[in-house]
């Protein structure tokens, strides 16, 4: 199908499969867009590829992706160091940075545990956070991992690496969505809603009552 | 064009799912009268189906299918997932990994299904996981008409003798050995009964066991390793 195209183009459309979610039609219209409407975003996508395949790696402390050796929020003097939050992936520590309700330190997984994958302790880096819970300082360790069967997997793995050190594990919560109604809610959610329930803190006096 | 497939409510567990697409995942489900079969859930991710298209949840599963991917359509519980946890979990993700090194898609076969469904809940509950792992094996390699010679001798095709030693041939069967053999690979006669019978309740069968299903499995498998084998390993070596 694509020997109707001259060497390159049909390069270029190839090279663009490589892409999630991106076939042969969709890498046809990626080409064309670019050499056709916008040559100079052609230019600067291409030179963006080039520079980030080569400078960005992980950071040292935390596995976030970036192009220093230790990530901003490493660096940042004002967040609280005693707290590390465990995630899956870059995208969850945006999700977790844009709730607002969380300034400690990061370490991310990239990935969760998957033994059929050959995912495991090693591809997971938590080597390093093993290193970083001996140097101590850290008395939180929050973990935000997927709630999948793999993700409470990951969840135990850190909860006994935490328990090596001495530090307290916590898990954030799960359960009914905000805005959820229960009727529309799964009993697989609902019943980890009801088993992780806790006490309204109110007085009477608050409550007008 | 090959015929369109419509399944409905079909009993099922899924062995492995990967995110497809921004927010479809990509299912190989080990079904009941299906066998194993691919599909695609498009949108689960953000439909909140992820919650139930996870392993070891039995699972009724409706889909249509034209070609190699299905197309799942619907999806309900049909039980409450089976607990299991730490070294557990990761022995039914081997037995998973091993249903999908060893199935072709579209090759229905209910015994394979019920020693798999009876392997999750014996996981769950049993006192001894590699007891359970060997029984696996050995009844997943008869469901698949691969299944081990473990009552008659080769040559002579007598009963074997609880105290006589054998060599295993994995094509064809025990073979009595009377002259001195690497004691590594001979087997007493008394395992081999206890293997066939399903009955490995001490050490020295469960190990025999082992040695002669690890064996087979691997000629089997070919070249690759298992990954969830080495994941274990890795989890053993860093003392989790």
């Amino acid at each position: 199908m694509s020997n109707v195209y001259s060497p390159l183009l049909a390069d270029l459309i190839q090279a663009l499969q490589c892409l999630p979610g991106v076939g042969q039609k969709s890498a046809q219209r990626m080409a064309f867009h670019l050499l056709d409407r916008d040559r100079e975003a052609a230019r600067r996508l291409a030179r963006s590829l080039e520079s980030a395949a080569n400078q960005i790696g992980h950071c040292e402390q935390c596995r976030m992706l970036t192009e220093e050796t230790v990530c901003r929020f490493c660096r940042s003097t004002h967040r609280d160091s005693s707290k590390i939050c465990v995630l899956e992936t870059p995208a969850d520590l945006l999700a977790i940075e844009n709730s607002g309700a969380y300034d400690g330190r990061y370490f991310v997984l990239m990935g969760h545990l998957s033994p059929i994958d050959g995912i495991g302790p090693t591809e997971l880096g938590l080597d390093l956070l093993d290193a970083r819970l001996a140097e101590g300082g850290i008395n939180e360790v929050v973990v935000a991992t997927s709630v999948t069967v793999e993700g409470d997997a990951t969840a135990h793995l850190i909860a006994a690496l935490a328990a090596k050190h001495g530090v307290k594990a916590t898990r954030i919560a799960y359960g009914v969505p905000v805005g959820g109604e229960l009727e529309f809610i799964d009993s697989g959610t609902l019943s980890r809603a009801l088993l992780g329930r806790r006490q309204i803190e109110t007085s009477p006096e608050e409550a007008g009552l | 064009m090959s015929e369109r497939e419509t399944v409905h409510l079909e009993r099922g567990f899924v062995l492995h799912q990967r995110p497809y697409r921004n927010t479809s995942q990509l299912v190989e489900a080990l079904t009941e009268r299906h066998g194993r079969v691919g599909l695609v859930a498009r949108g689960s991710r953000a439909k909140g189906r992820r919650a139930l298209l996870q392993p070891f949840v039995p699972l009724r599963l409706s889909w249509t299918r034209r070609g190699e991917l299905g197309t799942l359509s619907h999806v309900e519980a049909d039980g409450q997932a089976v607990p299991l946890e730490a070294q557990r979990l990761l022995a039914a993700y081997y037995v998973n990994e091993l249903l999908l090194r060893l199935l072709a898609r579209g090759d229905p076969n209910e015994a394979v299904y019920s020693c798999y469904s009876d392997c999750l809940s014996s996981l769950a509950a049993a006192p001894s996981v590699s007891r359970v792992l060997r029984l696996f094996e050995l009844r997943l390699l008869r469901a698949l008409g691969y299944g081990l010679e473990l009552d008659r001798e080769l040559d002579s095709g007598e009963p074997l003798d609880p105290d006589g030693r054998y060599l295993y041939d994995p094509e064809h069967g025990p073979r009595r050995v009377r002259d001195r053999v690497a004691e590594e690979q001979v087997y007493w006669g008394r395992e081999l009964i206890a293997l066939g019978a399903e009955r490995l309740d001490d050490d020295d069968s469960l190990k025999a066991a082992r040695r002669l299903l690890g064996r087979i499995l691997e000629r089997h498998l070919g070249e690759r390793p298992l990954k969830s084998r080495k994941v274990m390993q890795d989890l053993v070596a860093k003392g989790f």
